[in-house]
């Protein structure tokens, strides 16, 4: 008998879930007692058998990837933010992702930068790993319902076109967004979970357990729209609209004259003159690809403009008489008087650009 | 006439011993769990109940009792309840309980052979022997020396839903 009993242990395999037993698994007791009587061994005596089922747990937990809302400017399309789901749940689940733009004072998980503003043409992307093991993909659309394997990720993505700048794009539009993640009983999609109302031994419950304890993914377990035990998660990211200010002062400086060449030189003919370009950007965006065009005086010579020319970017400041490091006379182009100079970048939050060139005093 | 009485005394007194017999088993034992409940109250204080276990879920804890009831006018000695622990649940450590001094050995290979925690041991595939953890147990065994006539005895053990 005893060893009737416990030869299921022997074959037992060890559950692979780390979220835990599947969903409808029986968890059967049964004792058995051995004793004496007056120091005689008595036969065995097997107990009743206990058995419940384990239950359906519906857990899962959805964070964005971002750290910061995504820089935009205004008109910009396709822009992304990040997400991460996992089914912690003890069963393969259908779960529907929607997207919405968040109403206006609500703040993304990780900052307090209120939403001001909304961006247009919201779609979800999420790679994902089906009920039979298979790697998917689903989306672009504002909406879809997905079965999600038990104890697996998803990786979506939201994409959003930012609206242009008539429409209010300004240098503090702030546009949140909220992922949600809702489960649901099938893969219309149309019925969420609910929690069962009654308490049953033998048959498979729902328990909602979403935002309650143990979640794995980022280091916050849910963001500031989630409810614990609802069934459902939610992620807010967004966007930012930067807009970069830029100034720009030109100066010049006599290099070297005919007669005292460098030391203390004197702006007559046959002087090399060096023109400063110093751009400023005191705004919040970065500045990428900006060019310069510039027409020199008649009575300046450009023989040597392109070969001189020099930047130095993402600096304190600019100084005329101390020339830039890098070279870019690949990046300009002389036509005559005109000088045109491509592919500068210049960093935002109050840094320069030096741009350089030099002529010759005819 | 008098034959019919004592047939039918004969019968009755058949039929009241074989209920006797049925319902009086001399040494039974009886198996039934319940489930950890974590009660909220209104003040915000919690407070810990054990409930029929209805929804259970992975990293629920379940607590089993066993009943052993001595029917019999005599003491029975050398008591041992043996429980398999299932494969989805693993013992809580130290959980063990029993309103009579008791012993405790565990078992990990399947309730053949039993054995305190300290000399249990499980060789890996590279031949080298480690202390089976608690997770590792897949039977445990009670020992209780004695249970006086008519009387019963409770123990119990907790596991944890996997």
């Amino acid at each position: 008998m005893k060893k009737a009993i416990f030869i299921s242990i022997l074959t037992a395999s060890v559950s692979l879930f780390a979220s835990g037993t599947q969903a409808g698994t029986d968890i059967t007791n049964s004792a058995t007692l051995s004793y004496s009587a007056g120091g005689v061994a008595q036969p065995d005596v097997t107990s009743n058998t206990d058995s419940f089922k384990v239950d359906k747990k519906i857990d899962m937990v959805l964070v964005t990837n971002d750290s910061n809302q995504v820089d935009v400017t205004p008109g910009q399309q396709d822009r992304i933010t990040n997400y991460e789901f996992k089914n912690e749940g003890n069963e393969n689940q259908y779960f529907k992702f929607t997207v919405d733009n968040l109403a206006n004072g609500k703040e993304a998980d990780y900052n307090s930068n209120k939403d001001n503003d909304d961006v247009k043409n919201l779609e979800i992307k999420c790679q994902y790993t089906d009920a039979d093991g298979n790697k998917k993909t689903a989306g672009w659309a504002n909406e879809f319902t997905i079965q999600v394997k038990q104890d697996t990720n998803a990786t979506c993505q939201v994409r959003a076109d930012i609206k242009t700048d008539a429409e209010g794009g300004k240098d503090t539009d702030v546009m949140n967004v909220e992922l949600t993640a809702t489960a649901v009983t099938d893969s219309s999609g149309n019925t969420a979970e609910k929690e069962s109302s009654s308490d049953t031994q033998d048959k498979v419950d729902v328990v909602l357990a979403d935002g309650v304890s143990g979640d794995t993914l980022g280091s916050s377990s849910s963001g500031k729209g989630d409810t614990p035990k609802d069934g459902k998660e939610v992620a807010r990211s967004g966007y930012k609209i930067v807009t970069p200010v830029l100034s720009v002062t030109k100066t010049s400086c006599v290099v070297s004259d005919p007669v005292n060449d460098t030391n203390n030189p004197k702006r007559i003919p046959g002087a090399i003159i060096r023109y400063m370009f110093d751009i400023k950007n005191t705004g919040t965006g970065n500045v990428s690809d900006l060019n310069i065009t510039d027409t020199i005086d008649s009575n300046l010579l450009t023989d040597n403009t392109k070969s001189s020319a020099k930047k130095e970017e993402n600096v304190d400041s600019c100084n005329c008489s101390a020339e830039p490091s890098s070279s870019i006379s690949d990046d300009t182009t002389v036509n005559g008087q005109d000088v045109t100079i491509e592919h500068i970048n210049v960093a935002n939050g109050g840094k320069h650009t030096c741009v350089s060139i030099e002529t010759e005093i005819k | 006439m008098r034959k019919i009485v004592s047939v039918a005394t004969v019968l009755s007194l058949f039929f009241v011993l074989g209920v006797y017999a049925k319902e009086i088993t001399p040494v039974s034992i009886t198996v039934h769990s319940l489930q950890k409940k974590t009660i909220v109250h209104k003040n915000g204080k919690k407070s810990v109940k054990w409930v029929k276990v209805a929804k259970v879920v992975p990293k629920d804890t379940v607590k089993y009792i066993d009943t052993i009831t001595n029917n019999t006018n005599k003491t029975i000695d050398n008591i041992k309840i043996r429980n398999p622990i299932n494969k989805n649940t693993f013992l809580i450590k130290n959980s063990e309980k029993s309103n009579m001094k008791f012993t405790v050995l565990y078992s990990i290979n399947g309730g053949k052979t039993f054995a305190p925690s300290n000399k249990l041991f499980i060789k890996n595939k590279k031949g080298k022997k480690h202390l089976a953890n608690v997770k590792e147990y897949n039977a445990l065994e009670f020992t209780i020396n004695k249970i006086p006539a008519h009387s019963k005895v409770n123990i119990e053990y907790q596991v944890k839903i996997k």
